[in-house]
């Protein structure tokens, strides 16, 4: 084969040489056809040959062979055109042969300065590959386009679902998941941040809690420190856990509570600070009578010194005879009652069911009034229909029993021996007394309501035209500042807490004072009785007060002295 | 061991040399056990009512801290390479750098309040934990190693090494050259074949191809068998295990060439002799590369993450605020 041989001289130039044979050699020795200096390179170093049109077969003699693709110490290769490999240090490229020749073999020499040539030895981390920058930048970029960019780009574009489901959201900034009860609009962080760099605002909660009332509607406490200038985030806060969303934190109540004497306005209140250590003793919502007899008005009371409250409901209802252990003389015999027997817990267990007459009373308590003509079952809780039925049967009735008993003592000899007429009052003819009627239609409707059937019960309003029943004012809490549900007191015995069978008068309030609480119920932080704190019993945003989402009612000042504690024994305000 | 110490403290002495981290007495170690104890103390004391967190006064405060201690302590690798200009000696920043960036990771963790979760804020503090613990690797690295550099180096350095071992093949192939072309063959496959330094990976786990002893190793077997079929004697000269100890086969190779080629006796021994060099120092430069490469690895963490870092906890406020 011809071959052309290309080389560069150290000058730069290019010399060009020709040779023929049927290989090329390549080596020191001066009778290579190829000479290439070096110590690295072998006298007899390698020889190349026709394998094909285009290809080459290279192989070497010496052990260190060539390097070609990357491998060193190769031996044996096919080599094309196109292709190069390092032999000694000098690189040899083989070229696409111009016409005439079957070889183009174009020579680069290694740079001389040493009788070996040698890649530059990799003697620290950086020249051994490792990097600082690379990471460094590759860190910066990947931080901000998944921390910062995408996340803000998905905001703008309203977080379309196929992409926030593989594509990092704002959700990579949220501190921590939001309670159960908000999980449903979690996702969406704008729901509740609805301006960028600026605070939760009130409206974003009250837009679904519109109904949240205010703690007090006290003109005054908008000025106290702890309610001047707060949002609904500062109490309540999300992305917490459910205790820091609702707090039972009781420091957020003795805040102000437990030293009411700083608090201008609100000095009368009674201290709190623990329920266990400093808690004032109850005072029941009751009713009293009027002075004039003739409605129920309510008021506030502590117990009285025996312990005892009176609550004035207009029932008069004595326990203690209804709940004797020998029971009671029902229609059938002795019955021994019960507490469930009247008083049946609601679906939530939570309360009682209304009392009701039919139900619980009538079966003993009949309304009768009989007379000789007939029985008269008056309706109950209805006073002027039974007032008519009075008039109209038994009134008549008693007058004409009257009339006849008259008659008939008139016409029996009395101790003087005058006959008395029928129809004629009794009495000497010197002076005849009159003839009795009997008692008017008023008295004895009186006598009925006050003393035969209502007034057993109830108490009478006499002040009007007719004697009324006062509707008893029957409650569902005598404590509605506070929240109460006997579902989690049920495996309590009732009589643990209500100590009916020492009630001895009806106007008993049998519910239980705070010495009875304490004995299952502890303060914060206790571990010998239930962990109890404020709002285990009491709620924050009062459910009688106004709606937050409006200013409270300047108009209509409730005053400070309402909220003070009535007197024990009265039950009158201060 | 104990003897080491107390030459090599007294050499330290003599050099005018004490580690950064007694610096003026611990001084700065102290200065950052203050704060440590300072937060400690107002985090137990203070009780806030949602919990500690990053939000409340005390968050703020920690985390306004925390990130001015990052930004001073990332400060630092411009201050190193400030020689004319720099304010206070290098020294007293790298004690003041090694305590406060270990008091930082406390601060850090105060500040967060324990609160971990899968987000950004958390891959900052994770980012924060990995630069402070390749500073301890740092520090740990720094305490061990230079000594062991030195004591491997015995005063010849790394370049001046380099120069000699190329030297040394230099020599080897041109007397090798004179010899024979298969010994010039096997000297040039050794040269060819030696490693020094390597990828990254090679130098930290000191793991370099071990090919640079094979061309002595071939070289006494050659010359063994070829002495074996001559003398004839059909007994093994040279056992396998003999044949792996190489200081063996260098003086039994020397004899076994002196007994068959006097006349060749002289270059080869000399360039056996320059092999053995060689190799030694190979193995020596690597071992320095290998110490070297485990002393600054860190740097190759400690510092990207560094700048990570400071990304990350840009982006941590910036997303704070943006949902207040």
């Amino acid at each position: 084969m011809r071959i052309l041989i290309r080389q560069q001289a150290a000058d730069g130039t290019w010399k060009e040489t020709i040779c023929e044979g049927s290989r090329l050699t390549l080596g020191r020795a001066t009778q290579q056809m190829l000479q290439l200096p070096g110590l690295m390179v072998a006298l007899e170093h390698a020889e190349l040959q026709m394998a094909g049109a285009g290809h080459y077969r290279l192989s070497s003699k010496a052990l260190t062979g060539v390097e070609f693709e990357g491998r060193t110490g190769v031996r044996e290769a096919i080599v094309s055109t196109g292709s190069e490999f390092v032999l000694g240090g000098h690189q040899l490229r083989i070229e696409t042969p111009t016409p005439g020749f079957d070889l183009l073999v174009v020579v680069t020499l290694a740079s001389t300065g040493q009788a070996v040539s040698r890649a530059p030895a990799r003697l620290d981390l950086d020249s051994g590959g490792l990097s600082k920058r690379r990471p460094a930048l590759a860190l910066v970029v990947a931080l901000l386009v998944l921390g910062l960019l995408i996340p803000l780009v998905l905001i703008a574009v309203g977080r379309p679902a196929m992409l926030s489901s593989i594509l990092p959201t704002d959700m990579a900034w949220s501190s921590g998941p939001v309670t159960s009860s908000h999980a449903h609009f979690g996702g969406d962080c704008q729901a509740c941040h609805a301006t960028p760099f600026r605070s939760i605002q009130d409206t974003s909660c009250t837009s679904c809690h519109a109904d949240i009332k205010h703690h007090s509607d006290h003109p005054g406490i908008g000025d106290l420190p702890g309610f001047k200038d707060r949002r609904c985030a500062d109490c309540h806060q999300e992305h917490r856990g459910e205790a820091a969303l609702i707090s039972q934190n009781p420091a957020l109540c003795t805040g102000c509570h437990a030293r009411p004497e700083t608090l201008a306005g609100f000095d009368g209140m009674p201290p709190v600070k623990d329920f266990r250590r400093e808690h004032p003793a109850f005072r029941y919502t009751v009713s009293i009578l009027s002075a004039d007899g003739s409605t129920l008005k309510e008021t506030r009371v502590k117990a009285g010194a025996d312990g005892k409250v009176q609550d004035v409901s207009g029932s008069l209802f004595p326990h203690d005879s209804h709940v004797a252990a020998a029971g009671i003389k029902g229609p059938n015999g002795n019955e021994k009652l019960v507490c469930s027997s009247c008083h049946v817990a609601d679906t939530a267990k939570a309360g009682f069911r209304d009392l009701d007459f039919q139900k619980h009373c009538q079966r003993c308590h009949e309304l009768k009034l009989v007379t000789p003509e007939r029985t008269l079952e008056l309706p109950h809780g209805q006073n002027d229909a039974s007032r008519f039925l009075v008039e109209m049967f038994y009134v008549p009735s008693v007058r004409q029993q009257a009339a006849t008993a008259a008659a008939s003592e008139a016409a029996t000899p009395d101790g003087d021996g005058n006959r008395r007429r029928i129809g004629d009052a009794g009495g000497n003819a010197a002076s005849p007394e009159p003839v009795s009627t009997g008692p008017d239609s008023r008295t004895l409707v009186s006598e009925v309501f006050e003393y035969q059937v209502c007034g057993k019960c109830h108490l009478i309003d006499n002040t009007g035209e007719h004697p009324k029943v006062i509707p008893p004012k029957l409650r569902h809490t005598w404590l509605p500042a506070a929240r109460f549900s006997h579902a989690p007191h049920n495996a309590v015995p009732c009589s643990d807490c209500h100590q009916v069978g020492k009630s001895l008068t009806e106007t008993d309030l049998n519910l239980p004072g705070i010495e009875t609480c304490r004995q299952c119920h502890a303060g914060t932080h206790d571990q010998d009785g239930v962990e109890s704190t404020c709002v285990s019993c009491h709620a924050m945003h009062r459910a009688d007060q106004q709606l937050m989402s409006k200013a409270p009612d300047t108009a209509a000042p409730v005053s400070a002295s309402a909220l003070l504690p009535a007197s024990p024994t009265t039950g009158a305000a201060p | 061991m104990a003897t080491d110490n107390a030459s090599s403290s007294t050499a330290d002495e003599v050099a005018g040399h004490s580690s950064h981290l007694i610096y003026r007495n611990y001084f700065y170690a102290k200065v950052a056990g203050a704060l440590v104890a300072l937060a400690l103390l107002i985090y137990l004391l203070y009780d806030p009512l949602h919990g500690h967190s990053g939000s409340t006064w005390l968050g703020y405060t920690l985390g306004t801290i925390s990130f001015g201690l990052m930004v001073w302590l990332a400060w630092f690798g411009v201050r190193k390479r400030q020689f004319q200009t720099g304010r206070g000696s290098v020294r007293a920043w790298v004690s003041a750098h090694v305590y406060l960036g270990m008091a930082l990771l406390v601060t850090a963790t105060l500040h967060s309040g324990f609160h971990f979760s899968f987000n950004l804020h958390t891959v900052a503090y994770v980012l924060l934990c990995a630069v402070v613990v390749s500073g301890l690797y740092g520090i740990l690295v720094y305490s061990i190693l230079p000594r062991r550099i030195t004591e491997n180096r015995r005063d010849l350095p790394p370049r001046a090494m380099l120069a000699e071992i190329y030297r040394l093949d230099d020599t080897a192939l041109r007397l090798a050259d004179k010899v024979s072309p298969e010994i010039h063959a096997i000297v040039s496959r050794s040269v060819a074949n030696v490693r020094i330094g390597g990828s990254a990976w090679q130098q930290i786990t000191g793991r370099y191809e071990g090919r640079n002893d094979r061309g002595l190793r071939v070289l006494a077997e050659k010359r063994s068998d070829q002495l074996r079929r001559e003398a004839g004697k059909g007994k093994a000269l040279l056992s396998t295990q003999a044949l792996d100890r190489l200081e063996t086969v260098v003086v039994m190779a020397d004899q076994l060439f002196e007994s068959k080629q006097r006349n060749q006796a002289d270059e080869i021994k000399r360039i056996l002799d320059m092999l053995s060099q060689r190799k030694a120092l190979v193995e020596r430069l690597n071992h320095d590369v290998t110490l070297r490469a485990r002393l600054n690895v860190w740097l190759y963490l400690h510092v990207p993450l560094t700048v990570g870092l400071l990304v990350a906890v840009l982006a941590h406020v910036i997303a704070v605020f943006y949902y207040f």
